[in-house]
C-alpha cells in the first residue's frame, strides 16, 4: 500500500458491537455528560418489540429516558413538522441527548432534531455542506439492520434537502444482536446494495486514502461473505450482525468522499420513481465498473483484495485483477436471483427521464460525475449489458 | 403536540440480578480473604501489593460492590460493601448489571470481559494484573473445572496446581469463607 | 342544409400525424367495439395497440385520443359528453378525462367517432375537421391567446372546438383543454397539445344525423332514464337548483371539507361559499352541456359580471382549502384558470402546498393562507410560466420532491386529490389510492355514499374494497358509452326495489353481498342505451365485465410504466395526522383495505394484474 501525497480522513463515531452492546449506552452517555436522552423509533421498530428491549437494557442505570417517541413516519425522509414537534418535546422534557433506533428516516429525523435543539433559527437554514458551526448534543445510533445509507455518515436528508457536516456523525453506534432484526430477502439485498455501493465508490477513487480503504474494504468483505447466507436464511444472527457492521463502516467511508456516480444516480431515480434505493444501485453498480473499464479508467486492485481476502487476491495475476473483481461482483449480484432487477427496463424506469436523472446526479455529486457519464451509464443500464 | 402522551421513563431495577451479583461478590470477597490465608501463591501475590491496598470491585452505577484490602496489620480482609470512609487504591468497575451477570454466570472470563470493554480499571496496572491472577486462583478453588474453565483465561495444569493443593485449598477456602 | 344519416355509429376514426401533416382513416374493428364499447374504453385500447411503453408524454410519440362514444349525437339524456385519453405529463401514466361542451357533437356530426393525434408540428397549427377529413391551418394569429379569445376565433369555422390556453402552450403540467364552457381537466392534456404545437381542433359539425339502430328500444330507454333523473332528488333538485356547490355544506357537516391544505374537515364560514348562498346572493341561471336533463351547470353574477359558477372542486380547493371564504374571489380564480386553461383542482392543490411550504420555510413565495390577492397573480404567473409560476406549474409532486413537504403535498401518483378529505370517508381514501389516473374522486365517487347518502359507515373498512371495484367498473362503462356520471345517482337509487328497501338492508347488502345488491339497481338502462344504438346485444352483466376489462387494461398499461403497490398510497398527512376538527384524530387505514382490493381485482400483492386475470378478461399481454 502506498502512502499518498496527502489525504484527509475523519470519523467521529465510537462503535460498540456484539453481545450486550446496548448496556454500554449509559456509560457512553455519562462520558458525554448526558443522562436524559430523547429516544426516537419508528412504528415498525415499536411493533417488533425492539423499544421494549431497549428500555430494559437501561434498567439499573442512572439514565432516565426523557421521552420515547415511536411514531416516526415510515417514509424515507424526515419532515419539518414532525421535527419541530420533537424539538419542542426535547426542550419541554429537559433532554440532553438523542438516541435513534431504526433506519434512515429515524436517523435523519434525529439528526434534524439535534440541529434544531443545538442551534438558533430554522433547521432548513443549515441545509447544505458544512454550514453547521457548533457541536451538537450527544447522539447515539442503535442499528436495527436497516440501511438507508446515511445513518452512520455525516449527512442527513431533511425535507429532501441534503445536510452535510462532520457534526452530524453519531457519537456512538451500537450494534447489538438483540436489536438487529431479520429483514425480508428483498429488503436485506436492497440494504446491502446501498452499503456496497457506498463502500466500493468510496475506495474506487483514483487516488487512495488508506483510512477510507480500511473501512471500505472491511465493509465490502463483510457484505460479500454474509449477504447470500442472510438472503437464504434471514434469521441468521451472526450474518445480520456482520452486515450491520458493514453498513456502519460503509457509512463512515462514504462520508469522506463526495457521492459517486452510482450512489447519486440511485438516489435520483429512487426519489423520482419511489423505487427502493438499493434496487436502483444494485442494478447500476456492476455495470458502472464495466463502464469505467470501457472508458479505460483504472479500478484499484484493492477491490479484489476486499472481496477475496489475501489468499484469493494473491492467486490472481496482476493483469487480471480488475476483470476478475468485476466478474466476481457481477456474479455476486446475479446469484441473488430475481431479488434485484438486472436492467432499468425491468424496473420500468422511463427512458425519457434519463437527462433529468443525470442532471440531478451531477449536481448531487458536486460535478464529480459528469452528466455525460451518467447518461451513458443509464443507457447501458437500460438493457443491462455493458 | 401533546407532550403528555410521551412521558419520562425512569429506569426500573433488576432486583434478582442485583441480588445474585451481590451474593457472588460477597462470596468472592470472602473467598479472597480465605485464600490469602490458605494458599501460598495467593499469599505471595498479596504480599507484593502495597500496605494500604484496597480493591473495590463494583457494578456501576449503583450496583453491589465488594471491598478487599489489607488492614493495619497487613492482613488481607474482606471489608464489606459500603464505600463510606474507605480509600480505594484499585477500582475495578463493571459497567453495568448485565455485564456483571455475564461475568458471574461465567459466560465471560475476567480477561475476556476486559477486552470486551466491560470493565473499567483505575489504579496501578501491576496491582490490577495481580488481582486478576488472584481472582483466577480463587475461582479454581470455588468452582468445578467445567465452570472454571469458562471463567478463567487458562485453567492451571497439574504442574501449576496439583490436585492435592486444589482440593485441600477448596475445602479450606469454603470453610473459612462461610464460617469465620 | 340536408343532413346525411348515420345509423348506429360511423365506426370511423381519424388518425392525424402532425409531424408529416397527414391524416388517415381507419375503421374500429367490431371486436374492439364490442369489447370496449367506445369512449374511454376504446380510446385506451387504441393507444394500447399503437403506443410504445415509456414514451415521453410531451414528446411526439405520445398519442392523444378524443373519443365520442356511441351515444353522442343520439339525443340520449345527458349524453353530450366525450372522452380523451393520453399519457399524462403530470403523472407519467395514462390519464383520461370526460368533457361536455360542443366539440363532441361537432366531431360526431361531422361523421367521426374519434380522433387520434400524434407527432409534433414544426409550427403552431390548428386542425379543421369536416366530413372530408382534416386540414392543417396556421395558428400564428391565435397562438398565445387566452382560451375564450382563441375559441371565439376558431368557432367561426365550426360548431365545436377544443382549444388550449397559454398554460398548455407553456407546458404547465396541469394545463387543460376547453370545449365551450367545459374542460378536459385532469392530467395536463393541455400540455400534451401544447407540446405538439397544436392550439385547437375545430369540427364543422351538423353534417350528419345520428340515429339508433333500434329506435323503439332507444326511446323506451330514454324515457325510463329521464324518469329516473327527474325522480331522483339529487339530479332533479339538488344539482338542478344549487349545482355541485351543494356539496359544500354536505361536506362541511360530514367533516370532509378540505380546510387549510387538508388540516381540517370543517369550518364555521363554509356557508359563505355554499350553493345555497350562491343561489341567494348571485342570481344563477342554467348553463349546461347539450343535451342535458340534469342541468347542473349555472352562470351567475360575480364582481358585477356574468360568469360560470365555479364547480364544487374549484370552490373547495380555492376556498376553504386556502382559507378563503369570498365567492367573488373564488370566481376570479376560476376565471383566470379558464382563460389560462388550467385544471382548478391541481392548481388549488399546488397553491395550498406552496402556502404551507412558505409558512414552513421550505419555499419562497408571497402566498399566505386566507389572502386572495397573491393567489390571483400567482395563477396568472403559472399560466404564463413566469417567476415562481414556472415551477408551480410542474405540480405539487415535483415541487415537494425538490423542496420538501412531501407529507403535505396532497396528490396521489402526481395528480392532486379532489376536495374530499378521506379521513372522514375511508372508502374514498381507498378510492383515491387505487384510482388509475391518480387522485381522482370520480373513479368510484365513494364519498357520496359514505358522507352524503349514509349508505356506508364512513369510519369502517368493511365492504369498501368490493364496492370500490364495482363502482370503478361502472364508471368506466359510463365513460365509455359515453354518458354523464351524474346519471349514476338515479340509476343506482331510483329502481323500485332500491326505493322500497329499508336503508339498513341496503347498506348491509352493499357491504357484504355486492353482486346481490347490483341486481337491485337498474344498470340495464346503460346497456340498453348502448345496444339500442349499435344494434349489438349487451346485458348488464356483460357490460360490467367490459367495465372491469377497461379498468384492468388501464391498470396494466400503468404497471408497464412502473406503477405498483408503492404508488397506491395517500399523502402522509392523510395516513399519519388526524383532522384538527376530529377529536379522535382518525387517519385512513389504507393497509387494511388495499390487500382486499387487490384480491377482488385479481392483482398480485404488488398490485400487478395477474396473468390469469388478463386472460379471463381477454387482454392480450404486450
Amino acid at each position: 500500500m502506498q502512502l499518498p501525497e496527502s489525504y484527509v480522513f475523519f470519523s467521529q463515531p465510537k462503535i460498540n458491537s456484539g453481545k450486550n452492546a446496548l448496556e454500554h449506552i449509559y456509560v457512553e452517555l455519562a462520558s458525554m455528560d448526558a443522562r436524559k436522552p430523547l429516544v426516537l423509533a419508528s412504528r415498525q421498530v415499536a411493533e417488533q418489540g425492539l423499544t421494549k428491549k431497549f428500555i430494559k437494557s437501561l434498567y439499573d442505570s442512572n439514565v432516565i429516558i426523557g421521552s420515547l417517541y415511536e411514531e416516526v413516519y415510515p417514509y424515507h425522509y424526515a419532515c419539518i413538522s414532525q421535527l419541530n414537534d420533537l424539538a419542542e418535546l426535547f426542550r419541554a422534557r429537559g433532554c440532553d441527548s438523542i438516541i435513534a433506533i431504526g433506519g434512515g428516516s429515524v436517523v435523519d429525523l434525529a439528526k434534524g432534531v439535534n440541529i434544531a435543539v443545538s442551534n438558533e433559527g430554522s433547521v432548513m437554514d443549515y441545509a447544505g455542506e458544512n454550514v453547521l458551526r457548533k457541536r451538537l448534543k450527544p447522539f447515539v445510533y442503535v442499528s436495527t439492520g436497516q440501511c438507508g445509507g446515511t445513518e452512520t455518515s455525516n449527512e442527513a436528508y431533511i425535507e429532501n434537502r441534503r445536510f452535510v457536516s462532520d457534526f452530524l456523525f453519531p457519537d456512538v453506534i451500537v450494534l447489538d444482536n438483540r436489536m438487529i432484526t431479520s429483514l425480508t430477502r428483498q429488503r436485506a439485498a436492497e440494504a446491502a446494495m446501498v452499503a456496497l455501493t457506498a463502500a466500493i465508490e468510496s475506495c474506487a477513487v483514483p487516488y487512495n486514502n488508506p483510512m477510507n480503504d480500511l473501512y471500505a474494504n472491511v465493509a465490502i468483505n463483510f457484505i460479500y461473505e454474509n449477504l447470500h447466507g442472510v438472503v437464504k436464511k434471514p434469521k441468521i444472527t451472526h450474518g445480520n450482525l456482520a452486515l450491520a457492521n458493514a453498513y456502519a463502516m460503509a457509512g463512515i467511508a462514504f462520508s469522506n468522499i463526495p457521492p459517486g456516480i452510482v450512489y447519486s444516480l440511485g438516489i435520483a431515480i429512487a426519489r423520482d420513481t419511489g423505487l427502493p434505493r438499493g434496487k436502483c444501485m444494485g442494478c447500476l453498480l456492476p455495470l458502472s465498473l464495466e463502464y469505467r473499464v470501457m472508458k479505460h479508467e483504472s479500478i484499484r486492485s484493492e477491490l479484489l483484495y476486499a472481496l477475496l481476502g489475501i489468499e484469493g487476491y494473491c492467486r490472481v495475476p496482476e493483469k487480471d485483477r480488475t476483470q476478475t473483481s468485476i466478474a466476481i461482483l457481477r456474479q455476486f449480484v446475479n446469484d441473488l436471483g430475481d431479488i434485484l432487477p438486472k436492467s432499468l427496463k425491468d424496473m420500468h424506469v422511463s427512458r425519457y427521464k434519463f437527462e433529468e436523472y443525470s442532471r440531478m446526479a451531477s449536481e448531487m455529486s458536486k460535478k464529480r460525475v459528469s452528466q455525460q457519464d451518467c447518461m451513458q451509464l443509464l443507457d447501458i443500464a437500460w438493457e443491462g449489458i455493458a | 403536540m401533546n407532550i403528555d402522551r410521551y412521558p419520562e421513563i425512569p429506569p426500573k431495577n433488576k432486583f434478582i440480578k442485583k441480588a445474585y451479583v451481590a451474593i457472588m461478590l460477597w462470596i468472592v470477597g470472602r473467598a479472597m480473604q480465605a485464600a490469602s490465608r490458605v494458599d501460598s501463591v495467593v499469599k505471595e501475590e498479596f504480599s507484593h501489593l502495597r500496605d494500604n491496598f484496597l480493591l473495590r470491585l463494583w457494578v456501576a452505577p449503583n450496583g453491589p460492590s465488594m471491598f478487599v484490602g489489607k488492614d493495619k496489620n497487613g492482613k488481607v480482609k474482606y471489608m464489606g460493601w459500603n464505600p463510606r470512609g474507605k480509600k480505594t487504591t484499585l477500582d475495578m468497575q463493571i459497567k453495568g448489571i448485565e455485564q456483571a451477570v455475564l461475568m458471574f454466570t461465567f459466560q465471560e472470563s475476567t480477561a475476556r470481559a476486559t477486552s470486551n470493554d466491560r470493565l473499567i480499571v483505575s489504579g496501578d496496572l501491576d496491582d490490577a494484573c495481580s488481582v486478576v491472577r488472584i481472582l483466577d486462583i480463587v475461582e479454581v478453588f470455588l468452582l468445578p473445572k467445567i465452570i472454571t474453565s469458562l471463567a478463567v483465561k487458562r485453567y492451571p495444569k497439574w504442574s501449576q496446581m496439583s490436585p492435592l493443593r486444589k482440593y485441600i485449598g477448596r475445602i479450606l477456602v469454603y470453610i473459612r469463607a462461610f464460617t469465620v | 342544409m340536408v343532413m346525411k344519416e348515420i345509423t348506429g355509429t360511423s365506426n370511423k376514426i381519424l388518425e392525424v400525424d402532425l409531424t408529416t401533416q397527414k391524416f388517415s382513416v381507419f375503421d374500429i374493428p367490431e371486436k374492439d367495439r364490442k369489447m370496449y364499447l367506445g369512449g374511454k374504453g376504446l380510446g385506451l385500447k387504441l393507444l394500447y395497440d399503437r403506443m410504445a411503453v415509456g414514451v415521453d408524454p410531451l414528446g411526439p410519440d405520445n398519442i392523444i385520443a378524443f373519443m365520442m362514444g356511441v351515444l353522442m349525437g343520439t339525443g340520449a339524456s345527458c349524453s353530450g359528453r366525450f372522452a380523451a385519453v393520453t399519457k399524462s405529463p403530470l403523472t407519467g401514466i395514462m390519464t383520461s378525462a370526460s368533457c361536455g361542451g360542443p366539440f363532441g357533437m361537432a366531431l360526431k356530426t361531422s361523421g367521426w367517432d374519434g380522433l387520434l393525434i400524434k407527432g409534433k408540428s414544426a409550427k403552431p397549427v390548428y386542425l379543421y375537421i369536416d366530413s372530408k377529413g382534416v386540414q392543417f391551418r396556421d395558428a400564428k394569429t391565435i397562438w398565445g391567446k387566452e382560451i375564450r379569445k382563441a375559441q371565439d376565433v376558431v368557432l367561426k369555422e365550426g360548431s365545436g372546438a377544443v382549444v388550449i390556453g397559454p398554460a398548455g402552450e407553456n407546458l404547465v403540467r396541469f394545463a387543460n383543454i376547453c370545449s365551450g364552457h367545459r374542460f378536459l381537466g385532469r392530467g395536463g392534456m393541455g400540455a400534451v397539445l401544447g407540446a405538439k404545437n397544436l392550439k385547437a381542433v375545430v369540427a364543422k359539425g351538423q353534417e350528419y344525423k345520428i340515429l339508433p339502430v333500434k329506435s323503439k328500444k332507444f326511446e323506451k330507454t330514454k324515457k325510463r332514464s329521464t324518469k329516473y333523473i327527474n325522480q331522483n332528488p339529487i339530479t332533479s333538485n339538488q344539482y338542478r337548483i344549487f349545482g355541485t356547490n351543494s356539496h359544500v355544506m354536505l361536506s362541511n357537516k360530514a367533516g370532509i371539507l378540505p380546510v387549510r391544505n387538508f388540516t381540517g374537515g370543517s369550518h364555521g364560514e363554509a356557508a359563505k361559499v355554499s350553493g345555497e348562498r350562491i343561489v341567494a346572493k348571485h342570481n344563477p341561471k342554467f348553463s349546461t352541456c347539450k343535451p342535458c336533463t340534469i342541468l347542473c351547470g349555472h352562470k351567475a353574477t360575480f364582481n358585477g359580471e356574468e360568469r360560470s359558477v365555479p364547480e364544487f372542486e374549484t370552490t373547495g380547493l380555492f376556498g376553504p382549502n386556502l382559507e378563503i371564504f369570498d365567492p367573488n374571489a373564488i370566481s376570479d380564480f376560476n376565471e383566470i384558470c379558464t382563460d389560462m386553461g388550467m385544471d382548478t383542482i391541481s392548481a388549488g392543490g399546488t397553491i395550498a402546498w406552496a402556502m404551507e411550504a412558505t409558512e414552513k420555510g421550505l419555499f419562497k413565495s408571497d402566498l399566505k393562507f386566507g389572502s386572495p390577492k397573491e393567489v390571483a397573480q400567482t395563477l396568472t404567473d403559472i399560466g404564463k410560466a413566469k417567476g415562481i409560476g414556472k415551477e408551480l406549474g410542474m405540480g405539487s409532486r415535483w415541487l415537494s420532491k425538490k423542496y420538501g413537504g412531501e407529507d403535505f403535498a396532497m396528490h396521489v401518483k402526481g395528480l392532486e386529490i379532489a376536495a374530499y378529505d378521506p379521513r372522514g370517508a375511508f372508502g374514498q381514501g381507498l378510492s383515491f389510492a387505487v384510482a388509475n389516473r391518480g387522485g381522482c374522486h370520480l373513479s368510484s365517487a365513494f364519498f357520496s355514499l359514505e358522507a352524503y347518502l349514509h349508505m356506508y359507515q364512513p369510519y369502517t373498512t368493511w365492504g369498501k374494497a368490493s364496492y370500490t371495484e364495482f363502482a370503478e367498473n361502472c364508471f368506466d362503462v359510463v365513460n365509455s358509452l359515453h354518458i354523464c356520471q351524474f346519471t349514476a345517482f338515479p340509476v343506482f337509487l331510483e329502481p323500485p326495489i332500491i326505493k322500497m328497501l329499508p336503508t339498513v338492508v341496503l347498506n348491509i347488502s352493499l357491504s357484504t353481498m355486492a353482486p346481490l345488491a347490483i341486481w337491485f339497481m337498474d344498470l340495464s338502462v346503460w346497456s340498453r342505451y348502448w345496444s339500442s344504438v349499435t344494434g349489438h346485444r349487451l346485458n348488464m352483466w356483460k357490460m360490467l365485465k367490459i367495465g372491469k376489462r377497461i379498468h384492468v387494461l388501464e391498470r396494466y398499461m400503468n404497471t408497464r410504466e412502473g406503477i405498483a403497490r408503492k404508488d397506491d398510497t395517500l399523502p402522509g398527512r392523510l395516513l399519519n395526522e388526524g383532522r384538527v376538527s376530529d377529536p379522535k384524530h382518525r387517519t385512513v387505514p389504507l393497509e387494511k383495505m388495499l390487500p382486499k382490493y387487490y384480491k377482488v381485482r385479481g392483482y398480485d400483492e404488488n398490485g400487478i394484474p395477474r396473468d390469469r386475470t388478463l386472460r379471463k378478461l381477454k387482454i392480450e399481454k404486450k
